[in-house]
């Protein structure tokens, strides 16, 4: 594959350079039969030059042909992964029980501050308003709880805060 | 920004290796008054995906990966008013019992968990958490009305 790097070594000092972007065993870009196969590839490159060493890693992702792209559309491979890692919220594992002395009925509300939302939840609450859920159970003594709602008995409530 | 290094510090929290960490939640959690199966299920707790209506374990995501993702750990808990200052709970029966049990940790890097020196497993034995968590001895009687609530945050 070909390759175009222009690069700036030292600041001021500007190198373009043409070279051949192969593997260094099994190319895996192509099938037994010499076919190009989509996919994204890493690569390396040294530039040792005058005593000193430069040395970078570029990644990229074989496009179909045949269409035009904008070079602002294309993110580094690696630049999604971190945006990945980075937008995922951070998220609170919540697991409520109730112990109760004698069967009875109650409602549990959750009121999320401002800063909070609902992740998961299960059995699913009622939304009473924004931020605030309910839930109406008979709560057993051993840990059962009904929910009406859902028609769902289980041992806890859980849900997650993000 | 908030720095997430300072949820948990030296002066809040402790610091030791995974390997460590285990035994001694399970320590510390038994000091707060959860039975051993409360103890186990909390460790292991599986969290949940839902797929179509079902509810299901989700097999790559419960705390043991997520602690054991780490060398070292750094955790603290937080207190009652903490907690309800992120989600309040209101439930219609009284009196009503609370035990809220909110732990948040990190994972460390070995450089990292020398900055918990003084902070370690030794003295995170010697901690009250009870104090922390506002725990009483109301919250293992039969006869009260008592909600326990376990959460697990991780910060990164």
């Amino acid at each position: 594959m070909p390759g175009i790097f222009n690069l700036e070594l030292t600041p001021g000092q500007h190198v373009a350079l043409d070279v051949t972007v192969s593997s260094d065993e099994l190319d895996m870009s192509r099938m037994e039969d010499g076919t190009l196969v989509d996919g994204m590839f890493w690569g390396k490159l040294d530039i040792v030059h005058s005593g000193d060493t430069h040395t970078m890693e570029f990644s990229g992702t074989r496009l179909p042909p045949g269409h035009e792209y904008s070079p602002d559309l294309l993110i580094d491979q690696r630049v999604m992964t971190k945006l990945a890692v980075v937008s995922k919220p951070t998220t609170a594992k919540c697991n409520l029980t109730i112990l109760a002395p004698i069967v009875q009925y109650c409602d549990v509300v959750l009121t999320f501050a401002q800063f909070w939302r609902l992740g998961i939840a299960w059995p699913p609450p009622e939304e009473v308003e924004e931020n605030k859920l309910k839930y109406f159970l008979r709560v057993h003594p051993g840990g059962a709880l009904e929910h009406f709602e859902s028609e769902v008995v289980s041992t806890a409530l859980y849900y997650e805060a993000m | 920004m908030v720095d997430p290094n300072n949820f948990i510090a030296p002066r809040n929290g402790f610091a030791m290796s995974f390997r460590d960490f285990i035994p001694h939640l399970m320590n510390v959690l038994d000091q707060l008054g959860m039975s051993m199966h409360a103890r186990t299920a909390f460790i292991k707790c599986v969290s949940f995906s839902i797929i179509g209506t079902l509810l299901m374990p989700s097999l790559v995501s419960n705390n043991m990966s997520a602690f054991s993702a780490h060398k070292n750990i750094a955790y603290r808990f937080l207190s009652p008013s903490k907690i309800a200052a992120a989600v309040d709970i209101s439930v219609t029966a009284e009196p009503c019992l609370f035990t809220r049990l909110f732990l948040i940790f990190r994972g460390l890097n070995d450089d990292e968990v020398g900055e918990f020196d003084g902070a370690g497993e030794k003295e995170a034995n010697a901690h009250n958490w009870r104090e922390i968590v506002g725990w009483s001895e109301d919250s293992k009687d039969p006869e009260q009305f008592r909600v326990l609530e376990t959460s697990v945050l991780e910060v990164t």
